[in-house]
């Protein structure tokens, strides 16, 4: 029996060296051959035969060269004018080999500013899915590659989610390089640094971590640099799929990492000192640490008058507790607690509750969840059709459920509330949202016992949250005098310049903070 | 380097513990006191709370690092776990102690028809999860939830202000020498955040005798308002009840709120929250320097346990409340920690000090607060 347990052990552990080995052998570059013919069948090979890979093959005198590429993604005036007229311009003879045309491509075509050599399949594979085109001769066992780049893309518009009043009308778009210029073009100094890395084992997109060398904390960036490069997912289509990897803590109701559509946001958070990333094919980019207090800032705080500015401010974390605790303690007070009202307001409550079937928990639960399937399907849906829901959603929640007798009035004034305060904070609505759900419960079966679990429950897991050094609720909790300019009230800009650093902002000493220089 | 926590945040967690004392006690249970001489005696107390930390100091001036437990290792050897579990079971009877007496103080007076296992459970649950959470998890919620007290306290005490009849704080009749004595003990024994200091001073950084000067004076002041209340507004009555404070809360009165009693609830809540919370950790944090090989999770297990246990036990009988609450606030238990056991430590440190050759097998036993 045991001799039977130790070959079927063996023979398990044997046949996972063997799937190791053979997904090495599968992860193994292939390096080119000098073989034009050799070549083709191992790209062909790589791309599986696939029907926009294109290949066209040209005769130079005695020698073969092939044009490799991906239809759709080579822009073919640039084919033309980079590679094709030099080409038939050059001074090529008979004795012309292999090498001089290699050396003519070097050296000679400097149109183009994207020109590097290519050794494996894979490069090529990695290249051309960029859109660019690598070219390959026959009896060299590498291929030049050349960027000519000519998808279509989505051209810059208004963010759509951080619409401002004031300030650029930029948004990012898809393209990655396209939006590392719109930083690049924001903050000329040699002080800011790409990086880029590819990530996903399939579709291997680009990632660029961006960062202001002389204000970065040299340790948040070797720890997002490491973080980046173990990502373990096979693609990367947004940039909320990398996300995850740059928290903290998996279970946390709030995330440590930010994120923006806007270019100029992401100027401000690196001259700060912090990290951005940008993914290629997401108009959105991600900002690494990002705290509590900053949910409540836009853009057009800074260019208003700071009195404006603080007055909003305050009306934005009113409006986040309003929308957190509001349907919560309305719940709570009026089911357990109704003394605490004045008697004018419990007269009116207990009139529309005693006209209503269900109790005060049920009809909050109720409109709340009619309320998110109304909002998700005007989402989803295609805006004409959204606005008819809309309609739809406020007739029957408004007024038609208090007609019939389903919900009482004082109901749907803490839902309509409850609701137009969520999207004055609309970074933070994903949890908001569920914690709403979650403190009606609670209040609906505890009374305000259980608000005042659940309040600290979610202060401690918001204070626990502490990532790159830096605590997510700071300045507020460790409170820091001097890091307050720019929370509850926005001091002027006179006042704020100098030294605005993410170690000023936070009040908080980071270990082995300074400059990547320093 | 385990200094993790600021001056200020540890600060507000002794501040807020100290309150929920101060809020849930009634200040005449066992004393028959009158407000005056606890007035008096609360003020005195001060410059007594002051003069038996003296011990303590020395010792954390030459220890440098560590904290009374692991001094009483480098002194005692192996022998320090006595005092290490001296501790340790000290801050988990405070945790349950407070536990006990918001669980008593919801039953009676708010939820008197609920099932308070339920309610137990979830708070122990609670405590728990901000306990493992960490030190610099809880001062920083301590700090939010401080200026949350704070407004709360003003909008209670604004309500309160046309109550207040000076006439009720009479002078002391019956031998007041005797009574400002018991009130000076008294309120000594229910400083029971002596021993938090003294057990969380290595966490902290910055100026530690400005922290505890500044915890001391504002506490005081703190518990003379509330007692300066509770005496002028509900007079003689106070004597009588349960929960003095919570009685001049349902007599407060804004024009946004018709009582204030929920406020206070939910207050209390959060406040009695901080301080079990903070007892749950120190008594974690001296079980894992006596047992540095035992994981986190086996010896938060077992708090959860002993903790869960206890309550349910004590919560069922009276006795057994009034037993545990007049033993916590014996102040013959604080003067014990926070004088006796660091002045027996400080003078054998001092004295093996002085007799070793080689001083560094004194300060180097192995045993450290840096694993937490």
């Amino acid at each position: 029996m045991l001799k039977y347990i130790k070959s079927k052990m063996s023979a398990i552990k044997n046949s996972n060296i063997e799937d190791i080995q053979q997904e090495e052998v599968f992860e193994t570059p292939v390096n080119l051959r000098s073989s034009l013919k050799d070549n083709m069948v191992l790209l062909r090979e790589k791309f599986d035969n696939s029907g926009d890979f294109l290949s066209r093959e040209l005769k130079i005198y005695n020698n073969t060269i092939n044009i490799i590429g991906i239809e759709g993604m080579i822009n073919f005036t640039m084919l033309s004018d980079l590679l094709m007229g030099p080409l038939m311009s050059a001074d090529f003879s008979e004795k012309t080999t292999p090498e001089d045309i290699y050396s003519y491509l070097e050296t000679k075509m400097i149109t183009s500013m994207d020109l590097t050599d290519v050794y494996t399949t894979d490069d090529i594979f990695t290249f051309s899915m960029s859109g660019f085109i690598i070219i390959l001769i026959d009896g060299i066992a590498k291929g030049v590659c050349l960027g000519a780049q000519g998808f279509n893309f989505r051209s810059i518009s208004e963010p759509s989610s951080e619409v401002n009043i004031r300030g650029s009308r930029e948004g990012f778009t898809e393209p990655l390089r396209i939006n590392m210029t719109m930083v690049r073009r924001r903050i000329k100094s040699p002080k800011l640094k790409f990086e880029l890395f590819n990530v996903g084992s399939k579709s291997k997109t680009s990632v660029c971590m961006m960062y202001m060398t002389d204000t970065v904390s040299k340790k948040m960036v070797r720890e997002i640099r490491h973080k980046i490069r173990h990502i373990d997912i096979d693609v990367v289509l947004e940039s909320g799929y990398i996300q995850p990897f740059l928290e903290g803590k998996p279970f946390s109701i709030f995330s440590e990492v930010g994120t923006t559509e806007r270019p100029d946001t992401v100027c401000a958070k690196i001259n700060e000192g912090r990290v951005a990333i940008l993914v290629d094919g997401t108009p959105f980019a991600l900002i690494v640490p990002y705290l509590f207090s900053e949910n409540f800032q836009s853009f057009d705080d800074y260019c208003h008058r700071p009195y404006y500015t603080s007055f909003m401010r305050i009306i934005k974390y009113i409006s986040f507790a309003f929308t957190i605790l509001l349907p919560g303690l309305y719940v709570a007070i009026g089911s357990f607690h109704p003394e605490l009202f004045p008697h004018s307001i419990l007269f009116n409550i207990a009139t529309s509750q005693e006209a209503t079937p269900f109790p005060l928990v049920i009809e909050a639960l109720l409109i709340h969840f009619i309320y998110e399937v109304m909002r998700e399907a005007g989402l989803r849906l295609p805006r004409p059709v959204g606005h008819a829901v809309s309609i739809v959603g406020a007739l029957v929640i408004g007024d038609a459920a208090v007609t019939a007798g389903l919900i009482g009035a004082p109901m749907v004034m803490v839902v309509a509330v409850t609701a137009i305060s969520s999207f004055v904070v609309p970074s933070i609505y994903e949890p908001v949202s569920i914690l709403r759900f979650g403190f009606i419960i609670v209040g609906g079966t505890f009374g305000l016992y259980g608000i005042g679990i659940a309040v600290a429950a979610l202060l401690i897991n918001i204070c626990s949250l502490s990532e790159y050094g830096v605590i997510y609720t700071a300045p507020i909790s460790p409170f820091s005098f001097k890091a307050m300019k720019d929370v509850f009230v926005r001091f002027s800009w006179k006042k704020m310049n100098k030294n605005v650093n993410i170690k000023n902002l936070t009040g908080v000493d980071m270990q082995n903070s300074g400059g990547e220089n320093s | 380097m385990f200094a993790k926590i600021s001056g200020a945040q540890l600060f507000t967690m002794l501040y807020i513990s100290r309150v929920f004392s101060s809020l849930t006690y009634n200040i005449h249970t066992g004393s028959k006191l009158d407000g005056l001489s606890i007035l008096i005696g609360s003020l005195i107390s001060l410059f007594v709370q002051i003069l038996i930390v003296i011990p303590i100091f020395k010792l954390y001036h030459r220890i440098k690092d560590g904290n009374i437990i692991t001094a009483g290792y480098n002194c005692f050897g192996k022998n320090g776990i006595v005092i290490a579990w001296i501790y340790a079971i000290y801050a988990v009877l405070v945790g349950i102690n407070t536990i006990v007496q918001a669980m008593f103080f919801l039953d009676n007076a708010v939820y008197t028809n609920a099932n308070s296992s339920i309610l137990v459970l979830m708070f122990i649950g609670l405590v728990l999860y901000g306990a493992i959470s960490g030190v610099e998890s809880i001062s920083r919620v301590s700090a939010i939830f401080g200026v949350f007290f704070v407004v709360a306290f003003l909008f209670i005490f604004t309500g309160l202000i046309s109550n207040i009849d000076i006439y009720n704080l009479s002078p002391i009749f019956d031998s007041p020498i005797k009574q400002i004595g018991v009130s000076i003990f008294d309120n000594l024994g229910r400083n029971t955040e002596l021993v938090a200091f003294i057990l969380l001073y290595p966490y902290t950084k910055g100026d530690k005798k400005k922290t505890f000067m500044s915890y001391l004076i504002l506490s005081t002041i703190t518990i003379q308002i509330i007692v300066f209340l509770i005496t002028t507004v509900l007079a003689n009555y106070s004597g009588s009840l349960v929960f003095p404070f919570y009685t001049l809360t349902t007599i407060s009165y804004t024009s946004i709120f018709q009582r204030l009693d929920s406020l206070h609830m939910a207050l209390w809540i959060v406040l009695a929250f901080i301080k079990a919370t903070m007892y749950i950790f120190i008594a974690y944090s001296c079980i894992s320097i006596s047992l540095p090989n035992i994981k986190k999770g086996y010896i938060f297990s077992v708090i959860f346990i002993a903790i869960s246990i206890s309550v349910y036990w004590i919560q069922s009988s009276l006795d057994a409340i009034r037993y545990l609450q007049g033993f916590i606030n014996s102040g013959f238990i604080v003067l014990i920690l926070v004088f006796i056991l660091p002045l027996i430590v400080y003078i054998v440190y001092i004295f093996k000090k002085e007799n070793s050759v080689d001083k560094k097998n004194i300060v180097n036993t192995g045993y450290s607060i840096d694993a937490i």
